[in-house]
């Protein structure tokens, strides 16, 4: 019986410390449970060649200067390829949640491209539990250099299509990934080539080395090709941030910066020396409310 | 005998349960009624930098009044304050509040000399100093803060501002951004209690 009384005063002793000290205890079981998405998969909307995950906020307007310098291996005389210069110069706007819409012009070939891309899935846990973000990206390209040889080319011939499912995961805070499929189809399959699209599975990732740089790497392998002739496409750079900038520096076999060029038309040799150094600039406005 | 002996032992130990569940039950539906609760309070922080201002507002916070101890608790998700800037706010929650390790910020405090009855006879203004800890971005320290009561109706107003230095809860700036972004942030509360 003393047992029980006993019991029973710690009990009621107990209740009482727990009913006044944890307050905060108290109100934390409040809250309604929350999705937690998983934000800054990666820090820019590239990787470095290609997309990423990553779709800014509804309202941001980013401004894109993308430039690579000739090969390295193009000697001495050409400051290792300083002298030479190619530029893509690009506003991506995303008018509602999910949504992106780009446009810009490579001097590569003098290309213009559009392109929109949709966020299909989003990373998140709590409520909801989804593992991996999931992107759709589409773009056309349109090559407006004149040709050094007699055959005509209408408007059709110079247009090329991208379609990409964009794959990626924050695997921890300081890692990400991302698997790339790829499919690209030209309208003008030249000489040397035997096939008019282009198959490929690039996979790319991001490793956090403080809050503010990360080093990146992309490979997208060719599963099937339009000409033997071409090379697959690799890059390893480095992202810096600083406030509403994103600098990334990078080493890459190539020279386009739009995937119908860097997937399926490269012709440098990464192991060959043929590699270009280059930066990509974004610096992101404000537009409307988000 | 023997069995009946037994049982009613049985009987004083089920005797001894309901009077423990009754206490229990009792105990925690009168800690309740006690208690305010505002689940969409409002933060704000807000830093005066050389090159820019910077305001975040947070409208999910979580604030808790005990009235019979005079008891405070605040709780917020980092992931709620926005920034006019989206790309601040990612900022905010990837470089400098690191809100994936530290997903939140409470305040757990006791108002000095509060007494319920005081409540009643608000005509103004009330002023107490709020003393506990805040814990901000994984560091915990203990502060003061000075907190007034106000009264409209039933509506009970509770505001609290305060600054604090960020460098106290270890949030690096990087020194080529030190002109964006200031080292003391004031701090603005506001909730709102229902008064039965």
């Amino acid at each position: 019986m003393k047992k029980t009384i006993l019991l029973l005063l710690l009990c009621y002793a107990f209740q009482g410390a727990y009913a006044q000290d944890d307050l905060l205890a108290a109100l934390e079981a409040e809250e309604e449970p929350q999705a937690n998405i998983v934000s800054s998969t990666f820090k820019g909307t590239r990787i470095i060649n290609g997309h990423s995950v990553e779709i800014r906020k509804p309202g941001t307007l980013e401004f894109l200067i993308s430039h690579r310098f000739g090969t390295l291996n193009s000697g001495g005389y050409n400051l290792w390829g300083l002298d030479q210069s190619n530029i893509r110069i690009a506003l991506e706007y995303v008018p509602l949640e999910r949504l992106m819409i780009g446009a810009g012009r490579s001097s590569f070939e003098k290309t213009y491209d559009g392109f929109a891309k949709i966020k299909l899935l989003q990373q998140q846990t709590g409520v909801k539990n989804i593992p991996v973000s999931m992107v759709w990206f589409s773009s056309v390209a349109l090559k407006t250099l004149k040709r050094f040889d007699t055959y005509e080319s209408d408007f059709d011939d110079k247009l090329a299509f991208t379609h990409q499912l964009l794959i990626g995961r924050k695997v921890t805070p300081a890692l990400s990934l991302q698997v790339t499929p790829s499919y690209i189809a030209y309208n003008l399959i030249e000489l040397n080539e035997t096939a008019g699209h282009v198959f490929a599975v690039g996979v790319g990732g991001r490793m956090k080395i403080s809050n503010r740089v990360t080093i990146n790497a992309e490979y997208f392998p060719q599963i099937s090709d339009k000409s033997p002739d071409y090379f697959n496409a690799f890059a390893v750079g480095v992202d810096i941030e600083t406030g509403g900038h994103v600098f990334q520096l990078q080493f890459t076999n190539a020279t386009s910066m739009l995937e119908k060029g860097f997937i399926g038309e490269n012709t440098n040799d990464f192991f060959n020396g043929d590699i270009h150094f280059g930066f990509n600039i974004s610096r992101a406005f404000q537009m409307s409310n988000h | 005998m023997l069995g009946r002996r037994r049982s009613k032992k049985q009987l004083i130990m089920k005797t001894t349960y309901l009077i423990i569940a009754s206490l229990l039950v009792s105990c925690s539906v009168f800690g309740q009624s006690k208690r305010l609760i505002d689940s969409k309070a409002f933060i704000r922080f807000f830093s005066e930098a050389p090159m820019e201002d910077i305001e975040a507002i947070n409208k999910e916070a979580l604030g808790a009044l005990d009235l019979e101890t005079g008891k405070v608790a605040v709780s917020m998700n980092m992931k709620d304050f926005h920034f006019e800037k989206s790309l601040m706010e990612e900022h905010f929650n990837e470089n400098y509040i690191e809100s994936e390790q530290y997903p939140k910020a409470t305040f757990s405090g006791l108002l000095k000399g509060f007494k319920a009855e005081d409540l009643k006879k608000i005509t103004d203004s009330l002023s107490y100093e709020a003393t506990g800890t805040l814990n901000l971005h994984g560091v915990s320290k203990e502060v003061k803060i000075p907190v007034v009561f106000t009264k409209s109706g039933n509506q009970l107003q509770v505001k609290a501002e305060f600054i604090i230095r960020i460098e106290e809860y270890e949030i690096e700036v990087p020194t080529m951004l030190i002109k964006n972004i200031a080292e003391e942030v004031l701090v603005t509360s506001k909730f709102s209690f229902t008064l039965k």
